[in-house]
This record gives C-alpha cells, structure tokens and sequence, in this order.
C-alpha cells in the first residue's frame, strides 16, 4: 500500500508485482556472528552484553508484536521518533550497511543507485535481521532515490510518504512541515488504534531528551587532546540506537560514559580527523576501519547521528506547542544535502575548532548526486580555512579497500607532515 | 644528510604491472633493477632485490633499511617500513630536483595507473589526485594500441613527433578508441598522426587529471610512461610550459623508498 | 542562576514598586519623584492615589516642582528616559515594566493550563511595527493638546475633571487594571462606562483597544507590546543601544529554537546569517532566546566589551 501521510488515497492502482526473494539465513549468520566480534571493541572498554544486543531485540520486537504492538520503520532521519514512541509504536531505523543484500536488491533495482537504497530495500526483502519487521515504513522524499524506492517497497509493505520541501525556511516549515507533522501524528493514532495525549507525547519528549543529553556529554569526551574512545567503538554504539529501545539505550550510554570518563587514551598520538558527508552504517565500516589505521576519528558530522544532537525545546506545552517543537528540530538543523543552501558548512568550520580536527575525510557514495554537488561548496570554504581535505568515493563493496589505503594513508601522512611530529 | 652518510638502504615500489627496486648509498644510486610483478608481489620483490643486489655488488644483509611502497607493499614481509607511492615520489623528485627550477607539480604515468601530485613551497605533498579506475588514462593505454597498430613501444614516442597533422580521437574509453584506430587504419591514414593523436589523448587525460590539484611550475614527469618522449612533448604544447623527466623515470618512487628508508635509519 | 529567574524577581519587583510604590512613599513619608522617575506615565491622579477605596494624598512631587511648566517637568524624566534608552533601550520593556509583568503573568496561567499560544502572522506583525508610531505620534499630540499649558492657551475646557488638573490616563480607560489591582474596584468600573463627551469617547475607545490588547496576551504572549508607545520609543534605541545581542554565527545549528521561545515573534535572531549583532526592532530584551539557545556561546548577551549571559546547553529538569 503507498500513500501520503495524512491522505487516505492509494497512489498507485496498477498491478505489477516483484519476484520472490528467499530469505538467506548464512548472510543472517554472518551478520550476526560479524557484530560480535566487532562489539568486542565495545566490551574492551569494559561494558558487557553488547555481543547479542541484535538477536535479543530481535526476539523482543517479534515478541511485541504478537502481543500486538505495532512497528514503525523508517529511513533518514526526518521522522520524528517521540510521536511514535508516544503512540506505542517501536521506532526502527531502516537504513541498511549490509553489502550482500545489494546483491539481492540488484536483481530488481538498476545497479546505478546508492548503495544504502540498494541495501535497505535488498534487506527489507529478503527478511533479513529486523529489517522486515515493519507494519509501516514512513519514507521522505529527500532524495530522488528515496522517493522512486517507495513503489517498491509498496509492494509489499505499507508505505507512508513524508513529502520533504526543498528549502530549509521558517514559511516552508510553517506551510509545508508542520502540516505533514500533524497528520502524521493522527495517521500514528490510526495505526496504534490510541489516541496520544497530552502528557504521554511530553514524556515522550522528555524521555528524548535525555537521549540527546548523554549524546552530547558522550561526544565532549571526544573532544579531549587525548579521546577515551575510537570512531568504530563509537559509532558501534551509536548504531545501536537505530533498533535499541530508548530507555535501555540511554542507560547504557550512561554506563559507558562512566567508564570513559576515567579511562586513559590510547588514541593520543594518532592526528584527528573528522568524517562527513554520506553517512557511514554498520556493517559499512569499511573506510571508517581504514581511516583508523591512521588516525582516530573523533567526529562525524552525517546524517547517521546528527539528529541526536540537536535538542527539541518546548516553550509551549500545549499539544500544538510540542509538535511543532518536534517538528521544528526534525527539519530546521538538518544538514541533508537535498536542502537548497544547505548550511553544514558552519557546523563543519565550528567543529574543526571544538574537537581540534587535523584533517576531514568527505565520504561519499558512488552514485548520490546530492553528495557529489555539494563537495565542490565543501572543497572551498575547507581551502580558504586551511584544514586539509580528502575525498573518497566507494560504495560498499570491498575490492576498492587497498586503492582507499593508499589515498588514506597519504593523506594522513601529509597531515602528518604539515603539523609536526604526532 | 641524505647524500653523506654510510647508510645502504634499499626501495621496493610494486607496482601493478613492474616492480623496481632502488639502492642507495651515500646519495647514489649503486644497483637498480626492474621485473615483471605479474600475480607474485612477494617473489617479484624478492627476485628484483637479488637482481639489484647482484648489480650493487652487496648483500642483503649490507642492507639498513628496505621501505616497500606501491600497491603491493603490504606483501612484503621482509620490508621494515611501507610508505605510499605518493610520498615517495615527491620525496626523490625533491632530491634530484629539475634544471628548470623548483618542482611544484608531479605527474606519475604508471601502467595501470595514473597520479598528479601538488607540491607546496617546502617540496611536501599538499595535495593528490589518482586515476586508478580507469585504464584512459594510463600506460595500458598505449600498449594497446601499440599492439593494434603492430608496432614496439620505444618506437611509438618518436614515430608520433614525426607527424606534422595530428588527428584527434575522439573515444575517451581504451576499448573504444582501439576501435577508432582500426577504422582510421582502414582509412588509410597516416600512422604518425595517428600516434600524434593518441599521445594527445593520453596528455589531454593527464591535464584533466592534474588540473583537480592545480597545476604549478615546474612539473615533473616520471613512472614507466615518461619514458615516452611523445607524451612529454604532447604535455608541453599542451600546458605551454616546460616538462622535465628525469632519467630512469620509472624508478623515481622506488628511489623515493629509498630516500625515506636513509631518514629512518 | 538562569536568566529567567532572575528576570521573574527583577519583574516582581519592578511591577510591585511601580504599582504600589506611591504607597510605599506614602507611609515612608517620602516624596515619589525623583524616587521613582519612571512612574509619572503610569496613571496616578496628580496629588492621591487610592487604595482600596481609601484615598492617600501624597505630595507626588516636591512642591516647587509643582509650579513648573510641563515642559519643564517633562525634561528630566526625559533625559531619564534617555539615559535608559542609550544604554538599555528595551531591556525597560522587557524587566521593568509593570505592564510587561502582567501580561507575562497572563501568559503563566496560559502555559499551566496548557493551553496553546497564538502566533501572528508575520503581516500582522509588520502592521503593528508601522501601527505603533502612527499611534504614538497620535497620543503625543493629542497630550500636547490636553496638557494644562495649552488648554489655557487655547481653551479647551470640555476635558477639565473636577480637580481642574488632567491627566491623559484618567480619561482612558486602560487604568481600569491599575486600578483593579490597587482594589479600587468602584474606579475600575467607572472607567468602563462610556462617556457621553465626544472628545472624551475617542479616548474611551482607545482605551478599550489597550483592555483588548492587554487580555488578549492571555494568547498571544505580549500582545499589548506590540502597540505600546513606550515601547515604541524604546525599540527605536535598540539597534545601537549599550546592551546588545552577539550571535556567533558558525556555532548556529539553525534549529530554530530562538524563534519558539522569543515574545515577540522577531526572526532576527534566527535569520542573521553573516553579521554579529541581532539586535531588532521588536526586541524588549527578555533574554530567553539566550537562555535556550542550545549551543554554547552561540547568542552572548554583552554590555559594550562585558560578556553578562552566554548561551548554554542544559539538561533538562
């Protein structure tokens, strides 16, 4: 089924119909025995039970879900979480780092398309981990990719389409977003069959908050000259938010947090750089893993966590208040690149000082169109500040890993160079 | 510091098609020697270190220092150091500096691929772009239509200055324009302007791909395909400016190793 | 100690001196002026003030003063003024001000029930920004007219009230609040009544606009800021007064919480882009876009070099 959020018509009337996928339990496998030898990094630092954290969510949603609830599944980062939260829903990020899925996704989907597109909906397909356990998946438009995967995925799951305007103004919000917001809400209510109220959505918020709170405190430590932990087990962790239920999440940042706090670096005498551009999703690690060789990433500035940082602050707790403060946070601080004058310049140019950056590293995925046209905006405001820039672009496949090296690794060499010994 | 000292140090740049091998002493280049990489970066290295060991009259255990560099560097095991081509190169081009003045842009024309490479005032790296995706651009694309046209590749260079008409290709993709030659073949046209035509092409690529990084005076021009004093003149009518290759250009990176290995010493 | 709290004191205070401070003279036997120079605008009647029906008189002024011409009277509550507006401009509007203080107590019953605020469109908003001059121009000449100097001059009798002084707030009926919160409940009331003089009901009705305004910050927070002349005269100063808003622009993550919390519906803040100072027209200086800025060091408030409040992220609760 595909429809617009708040609309009650079906899009498309016409039958066509995919092939049938069957779901592939040694990829399954794979993934699930790659996430525990990678979450070693996590109980290193000495917090445990992050080796099954995917098989035992998976086993409570499948459980939830037979008593009735219901699951919301998502791609990007627009969709506001605290009204799904708030209606009972579970949240799920459908953004997919899987490489073998895209396989799957390929036989269907033209192989010109980024690779996240190909591994989500390859995933969601072929039932792969939690990716099929959505009732409903709420899709943006925000890139041309996103938009025509709709069709496909309303083949066989229910499709909500948030339509996203192209400019990033207060009028656009009031006109165009905070409608589509309030809709939202009532079409969550239709689903959940419950009526949100006042109080559940204000601790809902609250709730999140807290979330962006230890978020915050988590990335001052990176801040330090000498940062109590890696980019992989950072991002390792913050991956987990994208199915992890809210409140456990947050308990166990908070667990870590302690233990970082007085842990002594090991990350000192590595330069530090910084990632931005197409967001970097588990199992995806590939560059990440590359750059790490080299130097410790103590910052990315991508739409995978970004939207973590930035709070929602309610002025006005009425209902009307606490949604349009929702939805004002899940649009005005975005830095998706389908935003015309999309400002993550400055947000870039303040992080180079706060986290003392020696070098950024522009990630970009083979085929996203919206990365590729803002390099050349990025290129030049990071020449004119003097911070040292280095563009790969790859998708997920592994064949390119040594040429990747080589670039990184001169890379980090010439940043080397430029500030001394390290 | 890099010329007078005692130090015997050896580079090993693998290279997706040749691996050479450079070694130093006392700032000169005392053995040299260059085979094929085929499918074994280690036996390859190994061979070529015996082959230069041999012409330097030492041993490998003469030897203080081996840095490896160039796309199979992390195969040899027995190197102390491995450090990428590009550092390398800049590193000897700053070392043998050019008669035209201080280098400021590098272009490496590998066999399979292709680096441009932007010094600072200092002689570092400050900025690299490589063209490893696309054979257009390389030195395979000259061995191709070497074989297309039946010709030796040492011939092609200074066949291609003979022509005083050269034609224009308008394939960018080696496949393709290997296609385009047939047809021109087939046409009867001449062979040295063929040849002028096609050393433009790969000079055109070079620019393209040197101009992502800007392009400074005095540029150097090594790797296998320098040797190619076609594509050296193709560069120069094509920049307007003065190119230099140094001699033996194919063993600049290993060179480089080599230089990289006496400092770590 | 964040901002608003000591804003709520500051307001409390200011509104209960401005209000009821002529009684607190009363009883301490001092003269009001020049204890508290910014009270004579809001409506005493020259000479008494009333408190729960009983009537106080006080020697308002030190009875020299009360010999001078208006225009002499005028001029040192207006260099006052000046002195406040240079180097404060609005922050009168948006601390001191007594009528501030009510409105923002209507807008605190507002948020504990829950209720939602009404924002203005931004054309409604820019009638208002040319509305309030118009208006302040009006009530300055129509003062001019009724002040005792020029009734004698020109002789206007029909606005004399039984003392023979006038004052302009008597014949409005906007002292209807001040009046209800001293308990004069019997002056509020006759203040609503219509009057029969024609004259007399224009001021009526202007005072009926003010009552309007006024109550209907229940909804929309500060609504009767929007056509103060007072505040008028006070955001002129804004633009290059002393105390000033500094926003670093690269630590701006655009999220648009300026907007939310700010009064008076001003997108300056929230829209500057590549200038330091975000000082606006409508700005009375509350604070609270400072306050809940979630970057830090993004919006600094500062007095000339002095850095006073700094913007911070908080936990919330």
């Amino acid at each position: 089924m595909l429809k617009i959020v708040g609309e009650k018509e079906e899009i498309e009337k016409f039958e066509w119909n995919l092939p049938k996928i069957f779901p592939d339990k040694k990829v399954e496998k794979k993934i699930l025995k790659l996430w525990e030898l990678d979450s070693k990094e996590i109980e290193k630092i000495g917090v445990k039970g992050y080796g099954k954290i995917i098989s035992k969510r998976i086993k409570e949603i499948r459980k939830m879900k037979e008593n009735g609830k219901k699951v919301v599944g998502y791609l990007c980062n627009f969709i506001p979480e605290e009204l799904i939260y708030a209606s009972n829903c579970i949240p799920l990020r459908v953004c997919c780092g899987i490489y073998e899925s895209i396989n799957v996704a390929e036989k269907i989907l033209p192989m010109d398309v980024c690779p996240l597109i190909k591994s989500s909906f390859g995933s969601t397909l072929s039932k792969l981990l939690w990716f099929d356990l959505c009732d409903v998946i709420i899709l943006p438009t925000s890139c041309d990719g996103k938009k025509k995967l709709a069709e496909f995925f309303s083949k066989f799951k229910d499709v909500w389409i948030l339509h996203l305007p192209n400019l990033k103004t207060e009028d656009e919000f009031n006109r165009n977003f905070l409608p589509l917001i309030k809709v939202l809400k009532e079409d969550l209510e239709k689903l959940s069959k419950k009526r949100i109220s006042r109080d559940e959505l204000e601790k809902s918020i609250k709730l999140f908050h807290k979330r962006t709170e230890v978020f915050r405190k988590l990335n001052e430590l990176r801040k330090k000259n000498q940062p109590p932990i890696n980019g992989i087990g950072f991002n390792l962790i913050l991956f987990t938010s994208f199915f992890e239920d809210v409140e456990r999440w947050i308990k166990n940042i908070n667990l870590l947090y302690k233990k970082l706090e007085r842990k002594d670096s090991k990350f000192s005498e590595y330069p530090k750089v910084m990632l931005i551009g197409s967001p970097i999703i588990w199992p995806n690690f590939k560059l990440l893993k590359i750059v790490e060789e080299f130097a410790v990433v103590v910052n990315e500035t991508m739409c995978s966590f970004e939207h973590l940082y930035t709070p929602v602050e309610v002025d006005d707790w009425s209902y009307e208040g606490m949604i349009r403060a929702l939805a004002r946070k899940y649009f005005l601080p975005s830095i998706c690149p389908c935003f015309l004058g999309n400002d993550i310049v400055d947000r870039i140019l303040q992080r180079i000082e706060d986290y003392k950056i020696d070098g950024i590293i522009y990630h970009q995925l083979k085929n996203c169109l919206l990365f590729d046209m803002e390099y050349y905006k990025i290129k030049f405001v990071l020449e004119k500040k003097g911070t040292p820039l280095l563009r790969i672009q790859t998708d997920y496949a592994k064949e390119d890993v040594e040429q990747i090296r080589t670039r990184v690794e001169t890379f980090i060499n010439i940043i080397k160079g430029k500030y001394g010994n390290k | 510091m890099l010329t007078n000292n005692n130090f015997i140090t050896a580079g090993i740049d693998v290279g997706s098609v040749a691996t050479k091998v450079v070694i130093l002493k006392n700032g000169k280049i005392v053995g040299k020697s260059l085979t094929l990489t085929k499918a074994d970066p280690f036996h390859a290295a190994t061979f070529a270190l015996k082959k230069a060991l041999k012409e330097a009259r030492l041993h490998k255990n003469n030897i203080n220092f081996i840095v490896a560099t160039g796309y199979g560097r992390r195969a040899i095991e027995f190197a102390n150091e491995t450090v990428t081509e590009i550092i390398c190169n800049a590193k000897a081009a700053n070392f043998l500096g050019s008669p035209f003045g201080k280098i400021g842009t590098i272009i490496d024309l590998g066999g399979q691929d292709s680096k441009a490479i932007l010094l600072d005032n200092d002689g570092k790296v400050e900025r690299f772009v490589m063209n490893d995706k696309c054979s257009a651009g390389t030195g395979r694309f000259l061995e191709v239509m070497a074989r297309t046209l039946e010709l030796k590749l040492d011939e092609f260079g200074k066949l291609s200055l003979k022509s005083k008409n050269p034609i224009k290709i308008n394939s960018t993709c080696t496949i393709f324009a290997e296609t385009e030659i047939i047809s021109l073949i087939a046409q009867k046209k001449k062979v040295e302007d063929m040849i002028a035509g096609l050393h433009f092409s790969i000079a055109e690529k070079l620019v393209n791909l040197a101009s992502q990084i800007g392009i400074k005076d005095v540029i150097f021009f090594d790797g296998g395909g320098a040797k190619n004093v076609g594509i050296k003149v193709a560069l120069e009518k094509m920049l307007g400016k003065k190119v230099y290759v140094p001699p033996f250009p194919e063993y600049v990176v290993a060179l480089g190793a080599a230089l990289i290995g006496v400092e770590k010493c | 100690m964040g901002i608003s709290k000591i804003r709520k004191a500051v307001r409390i205070i200011s509104f209960v001196l401005i209000v009821y401070g002529g009684l607190f003279a009363y009883f301490l036997g001092v003269k009001i002026f020049p204890l508290i120079p910014i009270s004579l605008p809001i409506s005493y009647s020259a000479g008494e003030i009333s408190l729960l029906g009983k009537s106080y008189g006080i020697h308002f002024f030190e009875d020299w003063i009360m010999d001078l011409s208006p225009f002499t009277l005028i001029l040192p509550i207006l260099i006052t003024f000046l002195i406040c507006w240079l180097l404060f401009a609005s922050f009168l509007c948006g601390w001191l001000c007594p009528l501030g203080c009510f409105q923002d107590f209507l807008s605190f019953i507002r948020k504990k029930l829950k209720i939602e605020k009404l924002i203005l469109p931004k054309k409604i908003e820019k009638f208002f920004d040319y509305f309030r001059y118009i208006f302040l121009f009006l009530i300055l000449i129509i003062t001019f007219l009724i002040s005792d100097y020029f009734v004698n001059q020109v002789g206007i009798s029909a606005i004399r009230d039984m003392h023979g002084k006038v004052s302009v707030s008597k014949t409005s009926c906007a002292g209807t609040v001040l009046d209800a919160l001293r308990g004069e409940i019997e002056k509020a009331i006759k203040r609503l009544t219509p009057p029969s003089q024609p004259i007399r009901l224009i001021f009526y009705f202007i005072g009926l606009l003010f009552l309007g305004f006024y109550f209907g910050s229940f909804f929309i927070e500060r609504f009767y800021c929007r056509v103060c002349p007072i505040g008028a005269v006070n955001f002129l100063f804004n633009e290059g007064s002393f105390l000033f808003l500094e926003k670093d622009n690269q630590r701006c993550t655009r999220c648009g919480i300026c907007l939310e919390v700010c009064p008076m519906n001003q997108r300056k803040v929230y829209e500057e882009r590549i200038r330091n100072k975000v000082d606006s027209m409508r700005c009375i200086k509350c604070f609270k876009c400072v306050e809940k800025c979630p970057e830090d060091n993004c919006l600094k408030v500062r007095f000339m070099k002095f850095t006073i409040f700094s913007s911070k992220f908080k936990n919330i609760g």
